[in-house]
């Protein structure tokens, strides 16, 4: 500074000085600059930790189905074909309780024109079609013509090298396939696709895995412990062949054995829900006819979600709850 | 100048322990290697295996290369490949440790997993460590179809269902339920961090904030005073 006329004055040193220091940032401002990129970085790298949303992808979850027989199917009668109005009653029962997607058993008389029907009651999941006999040429041309309802087949149940043989089988899915285009597999029980003599070659034709699992039947009364069957079986067969794997049945009784009651088939349900795997409900209603006509053990009229009246059990119940829009 | 860079290096380092500070995600994490330091680092015994997963549609398989397990499965939706790490430890009371750590986003997914083992009688059963609490899992036998080689031929295996991925207890049913005293839960070791498993940094969220809000209020500080020197 000098003095200049009684005033202090820059030097001409102090001027450039200051000219300079005006166009060079604060440290003040250096420093908040500094800490802004820090913390940007901060909420940057926290922003990086994102967790991809999960989505369940099975379909049935989204459409869940059950296996179907008519409540007034009873073979081997001489009135053995439920009406049609019987058919689509059942089916606007099942409709009404939520589930969409259906597994047939037969497609014989009114029973080859249940996917049709379906449809029309408003079953918008998958309709997989059955066809007991696949040597019958009445039951084969009615499932042709309902190729456009289907969205696969099943051809048989539970009746390889009994009923049919594996070429004779192997040759109709084979032409099935060709001539509907759709997907078609068969139904064995669980552990015949895990080992025996037809393993491979149900793992060669089949184009999905379509199996039983019925833990009690094979000794596993309690429901927990009859989950923890189906899943490590399941898991076993999913993950060892890579292939997509749908359990066509399993369910347990409601009655029949002392064991068998309403909240033990809710349970088991309820518990087998948890663990996501893909499966059908077995059965919609109960029939009696297994016990009253074909003398099979008490247990196998009562594995059904409804009464032979139709009347819901327990389980119905809760699933509506679950499952209604 | 001297300040302005101690100021510059402390905001530097409360910065990287909040980073720290945030969990781990899969293996190897930034935050891990400042763990090690602070933790139990040389805690560390047992066997350890890494297994790949693979498959479709959420359900994972994996085959350790370890002596009693045959298979792996793990489902998680949302997640076709992954890897877990598998260490197997001897407790105090001689039954086997399994603990199964993976990344972060494969075990908040986990609906299910299923353990098979090969060559073990049925009367094993198989204790998971979920929320503190020991939960016993009975097996299931399944029999499978071994397949290569000359004769079709069949392996019972014991398949165990849990709810996901964690520290098992595997013993003889009629040995007692686990406890901490008699397992001796495995503390969390540096080299199980870097297998994958998620863990904090050395300090909290907040006390790295409160760090971090001190350093800069330390460096404005130094700022004022230096500035109230020059002048």
């Amino acid at each position: 500074m000098i003095i200049k006329a009684g005033r202090f004055e820059k030097t001409q040193t102090e001027k450039t000085i200051c000219n300079d220091m005006q166009r060079i940032p604060s440290p003040r401002i250096k420093g908040n600059g500094y800490l802004l990129v820090y913390l940007l970085l901060i909420i940057l790298i926290m922003g990086i930790q994102n967790v991809k949303a999960v989505e369940f992808d099975s379909p049935f979850c989204k459409s869940p189905g059950v296996a179907f027989h008519p409540r007034a199917f009873v073979p081997q009668s001489d009135d053995c074909s439920p009406k049609r109005e019987q058919v689509v009653e059942d089916l606007r029962l099942l409709r009404k309780s939520g589930f969409r997607s259906l597994v047939t058993y037969s497609a014989s008389n009114i029973l080859g024109s249940v996917p049709e029907i379906a449809r029309e009651v408003g079953f918008d999941g998958s309709i997989i079609m059955g066809v007991w006999d696949p040597l019958s040429k009445q039951e084969w041309d009615k499932a042709i013509t309902q190729a456009p309802f289907v969205n696969g087949y099943c051809l048989g149940n539970e009746g390889l090298g009994v009923r049919y043989s594996q070429i004779e089988l192997a040759s109709k899915m084979k032409e099935l396939r060709r001539l509907t285009g759709r997907p078609v597999t068969t139904s064995e029980p669980i552990d015949s696709y895990l080992k025996g003599i037809h393993h491979d070659w149900l793992l060669i034709n089949s184009d999905w895995l379509f199996p039983n699992a019925h833990p009690f039947l094979a000794d596993q009364p309690d429901p927990d412990r009859a989950v923890d069957w189906v899943v490590a079986r399941y898991d076993y067969l999913a993950a060892t062949t890579g292939r997509r794997v749908v359990i066509k049945e399993t369910g347990f009784p409601s009655s029949g054995s002392e064991i068998c009651n309403e909240e033990n088939q809710l349970l088991f349900f309820e518990a087998l829900v948890k663990k996501g795997i893909a499966f059908f409900y077995f059965e919609a209603f109960d029939q009696p006819w297994k016990r009253d006509v074909l003398k099979q053990p008490a247990v196998e009229a009562h594995w059904g979600l409804y009464r032979a009246d139709g009347t819901p059990k327990k389980v119905i119940l809760w699933f509506a709850d679950r499952w209604l829009e | 100048m001297m300040a302005q860079r101690f100021a510059a290096i402390t905001l530097f380092m409360a910065v990287n322990l909040l980073v720290s500070a945030q969990p781990t995600s899969g293996s190897g994490g930034f935050g891990t290697s400042i763990v090690a330091l602070s933790t139990e680092a040389c805690d560390d015994t047992g066997v350890r295996e890494w297994v790949e997963l693979a498959g479709t549609s959420g359900l994972l398989c994996g085959r350790p290369k370890h002596k009693s397990i045959q298979l792996i499965t793990v489902y998680a939706p949302g997640c076709d490949k992954g890897h877990l790490i598998l260490r197997e430890l001897e407790a105090p009371d001689a039954s086997t440790l399994l603990l199964f750590s993976a990344p972060a986003p494969l075990m908040k997914n986990i609906l299910r997993a299923t353990i098979y083992l090969k060559g073990y009688h049925e009367n094993l059963t198989l204790f998971e460590h979920v929320g503190g609490i020991w939960r016993r899992r009975t097996p299931q036998q399944v029999c499978v179809a071994v397949t290569g080689g000359r004769k079709a031929s069949q392996e019972p295996l014991l398949a165990f269902s849990v709810e996901g991925l964690g520290l098992f207890s595997l013993r003889d049913q009629d040995k007692a339920v686990p406890t901490a005293t008699t397992v001796g839960l495995p503390t969390t070791s540096a080299s199980s961090l870097l297998s994958g498993s998620p863990s904090r940094g050395l300090l909290p969220l907040g006390f790295s904030i409160v760090l971090l809000a001190g350093s800069w209020m330390l460096s404005r500080w130094i700022h004022w005073t230096e500035q109230n020197a020059d002048k």
